[in-house]
């Protein structure tokens, strides 16, 4: 698995990094060749449209890489070969178009507002570049070669069992187990993913307010405090211990689930900055060339 | 109040209790009737509303009734609501209570369903800020600064004042010599035209005091008036500088001889080797030659092994003025200064122009009768001279009993024109047998006030750099008077002077050509003549066209 992910960069025996190197060095020889003249660099010399026209092709040929992986019959490439060319050619727009504005991007305005877009695009690129080489072996280390589905189902399963034991139990016991089960909290917003965030509470009997269970430390807690007490009443004793056992169970199946979620989270949290400022980065791309010749 | 609590999960936990209450009843955890909730964490409370209906109300979670959640609502018999997993029935109780709360526990909703475990389920997707930004974009990067723009369009937008303009389409900071009143803020001042490029009329509507480089001629007009002012002049570009001092620039002329341009000094690069020798300009005397034609101004330069003098007329050791053992000012007996007599104007940094009231007369008062110093000879004219000691010996002869005053006029006007009196700094030529009036002339005198004209230097800026100041010893480094004995010695520097701090590879302190020659000469032909000119005739051909 990691082996295929890092294939991205080093696709056909790097021709992409070839193709990156090819670029730059093409661009870089483009923008020297401004020094000396009597104007100073910047992107309204000849080589500075050059450079410009080079960026915005690169930019929007980088945004098909939207559309092939969506084409799954297309023959033009391979989805990998397009995400590795995206990856390298992607790592050259910033440096083509930092030459495009000779360094001019002090002001704010439409112009540096584009450029910067250009960069949050980059650097979100480069986020999701780095969660698509390294979560996946974190990933599959924590589900343990199984399915999510599976300790999902695994999770429910335990629920119930909780439930039908928290019936026959005692009146405080049997509260507080299905006021665990039902506050336990998984999921939810972005951040509360993101960060795996547990919210979970519970209804404490004894202290009569609800109280934090995350981790599902609480009602361990409370259990194991209720174990010893209960010794004299052998079939309690059972109830409790059966319930501890498999809270514990529960405890670390919560935990595969919302490391999981964490993960899928990296995976995909960079897209929600990479594809709005792309479409951005188009739009105020669109809105420079127009000035540009509007004021020419 | 009476009412019935049935908690109906499962046969074996049925129970069923009968309330009397007169006020609200608390159910949940924390009270007495907790054990009908069990896993419920929060209470709520129940009282009458109206006959048959009773008010539900929440102080911390929500209930659901009738597909909303609220803090409180109010039911009849027969309705139902949700609180926590418990489904709370009214139903009709029997002849002891007023309603049945027939509870319900329904079964727990699983982890994994009650909220979003992925990202793309979450409120905002990644569409949504999409498009929100492609809108937001659109809105502020284009429509409001083209509704705040010169541009007519046919639409308004609210806001519009408040919102960004113009200047949000404004590639980077005007100069600061453009941010005023006029130009600052209004675009169309220079961009006159959408989709075409600044006309010069637009920089000559403010600046139409420049100049072009020389005189344009019909030789050379093609080479100058189709350069437009925005070709060398560059705006919003950062750093922000709007003259262009790029050496190739001038190169591109200068770099070679042009046909167009007889005369033209030529030189490859700006270095101690490719700069062509300073020309000292000099002025040259022809005595032969009427009026103000006697003097011309002329470029000269040394070739190998010559030597340039001047030819001021003015006799003037430098060295001797210099020399504190020679020279007592103010009887200190400590010499002069080159400032005591060389006075640099602060506000252009240049030489003021030396003359006999302002820098001479202090020392060499052209006093003539040693028994009344305070009376001086006027400087300037040899017929008021002769009539000043005239006029003095005469009114002496009759007042104080002088025998002969020709005779001591003639003797003092000999003395005075002689070495000692005028002929000091001055050339004096003689004609004798003509009257005393016009028996000596005075050869005149033009010291050059500018000897590089088409140079500037400012010696204000060179007096900042560490280790020169205003002293002699400072002069003295680029102008050696110390050693000069006559006034016609050229004490202006030579190129390797200036261009091994200034030339091209000089690091730091390289200067352009521009530095010290201005290209819009005052010389040069007014522009808005040349440009207006040929603006004109661009309109006519488009009109010709059309």
């Amino acid at each position: 698995m990691t082996q295929l992910h890092q294939s991205i960069l080093s696709w056909r025996n790097y021709r992409y990094l070839a193709w990156f190197i090819v670029s730059v060095v093409a661009s870089l020889l483009v923008f020297v060749s401004q020094f000396g003249k009597p104007l100073p660099p910047s992107g309204s010399t000849w080589q500075g449209y050059v450079l410009g026209t080079f960026s915005a092709l690169l930019i929007i040929w980088l945004t098909f890489l939207g559309l092939r992986k969506r084409r799954y019959r297309s023959q033009m490439g391979t989805v990998q070969g397009w995400v590795s060319a995206h990856v390298y050619l992607g790592l050259s727009v910033p440096i083509v178009a930092f030459m495009h504005s000779a360094g001019q991007i002090g002001a704010l305005n439409i112009h540096t507002l584009t450029f910067w877009f250009m960069m949050v695009v980059i650097v979100s690129g480069f986020i999701g570049l780095y969660a698509y080489l390294h979560v996946p072996e974190h990933m599959n280390e924590n589900i343990g070669g199984k399915n999510i589905a599976h300790w999902i189902r695994e999770l429910s399963s335990i629920d119930r069992q909780l439930a039908e034991t928290a019936s026959t139990i005692n009146a405080d016991c049997c509260s507080e187990i299905l006021s665990a089960l039902d506050g336990t909290s998984l999921g939810g917003s972005k951040l509360v993913q993101l960060l795996g965030v547990d919210k979970s509470t519970l209804f404490s009997v004894e202290q009569g307010k609800v109280i934090s269970n995350a981790d599902q430390a609480a009602i361990i807690r409370i259990l194991s405090e209720r174990i010893p007490l209960a010794r004299d009443d052998e079939k309690l004793s059972i109830l409790l211990n059966t319930s501890f056992s498999l809270f514990g169970s529960r405890q670390q199946m919560l935990r595969i689930i919302r490391k999981d979620m964490r993960y899928k989270s990296l995976l995909s949290i960079w897209l929600h900055l990479h594809i709005p400022f792309t479409v951005s980065l188009l739009i105020g791309l669109m809105i420079h060339v127009f000035v540009i010749f509007f004021y020419w | 109040m009476r009412l019935s609590l049935k908690f109906a999960d499962g046969a074996s936990n049925a129970e069923t209790i009968s309330i009397s209450t007169d006020g609200p009843l608390a159910v949940g955890p924390g009270t007495p009737y907790a054990r009908f909730f069990p896993g419920l964490d929060f209470s709520f409370t129940i009282s009458p509303a109206s006959k048959g209906r009773y008010r539900f109300k929440s102080k911390t979670k929500s209930i659901a009734a009738d597909g909303r959640s609220v803090k409180s609502t109010t039911l009849g018999i027969g309705e139902e609501f949700v609180v926590g997993f418990f489904t709370v029935k009214l139903t009709i109780a029997d002849s002891d209570s007023d309603v049945c709360l027939q509870i319900i526990q329904n079964p727990i909703v699983p982890v994994a369903e009650r909220a979003a475990m992925t990202l793309a389920e979450t409120r905002i997707s990644v569409r949504f800020w999409s498009y929100s930004l492609l809108i937001l974009v659109f809105i502020f990067g284009l429509l409001y600064p083209l509704v705040n723009s010169s541009v007519d369009v046919p639409f308004a937008l609210p806001f519009a004042a408040m919102a960004p303009g113009e200047t949000a389409w404004s590639a980077g900071e005007l100069h600061r010599a453009h941010v005023t009143v006029g130009v600052k803020n209004d675009c169309k001042a220079c961009h006159t035209a959408a989709f075409e490029a600044i006309p010069d009329s637009a920089c000559l509507d403010c600046h139409d005091l420049i100049r072009e480089h020389v005189v344009i001629t019909p030789a050379n007009d093609a080479h100058f008036t189709k350069t437009t002012c925005a070709d060398c002049h560059q705006e919003h570009i950062q750093p922000s500088h709007l003259v262009n001092n790029s050496v190739r620039a001038c190169l591109s002329c200068h770099g070679k001889e042009q046909d167009w341009a007889p005369g033209m000094p030529v030189l490859q690069d700006f270095s101690i080797s490719a700069h062509p020798e300073f020309q000292v300009s000099l002025w040259e005397y022809d005595s032969k030659a009427k009026d103000t034609s006697q003097w011309q101004l002329v470029k000269q330069h040394a070739e190998p092994g010559q030597t340039i003098f001047e030819n001021s007329n003015l006799k003037f050791p430098h060295d001797v003025h210099l020399n504190s053992e020679k020279m007592g000012r103010d009887n200190k007996g400590d010499g002069l200064a080159c400032v005591n007599c060389h006075q640099i104007n602060p506000a252009d940094g240049r030489v003021q122009p030396i003359s006999m009231e302002a820098n001479c007369e202090s020392c060499h008062q052209l006093t003539y009768d040693l028994d009344q110093p305070e009376l001086v000879l006027p400087h300037g004219s040899e017929r008021e001279v002769i009539a000043e000691m005239e006029s003095h010996f005469y009114r002496k002869a009759r007042t104080e009993g002088l025998l002969d005053p020709q005779a001591r006029l003639t003797t003092e006007a000999i003395h005075q024109f002689g070495d000692s009196g005028c002929g000091t700094c001055h050339q004096v030529e003689e004609t004798p047998g003509l009257p005393l009036e016009a028996r000596w002339q005075i050869v005149p005198v033009r010291i050059s006030d500018n000897w590089f004209p088409s140079a500037s230097f400012n010696h204000v800026a060179h007096m900042s750099v560490p280790g020169i100041s205003s002293d002699s010893t400072s002069c003295l480094s680029c102008h050696r008077a110390d050693t000069s004995h006559e006034a016609k010695d050229v004490l202006m520097p030579e190129k390797e002077v200036c261009l091994p701090c200034h030339g091209i590879d000089a690091g730091r302190n390289a200067n352009a050509c521009i530095s010290c020659h201005v290209f819009h000469t005052d010389t040069g032909s007014p522009a808005i003549e040349t440009r207006s000119f040929r603006h004109e005739i661009m309109e006519l051909g488009k009109d010709a066209a059309h």
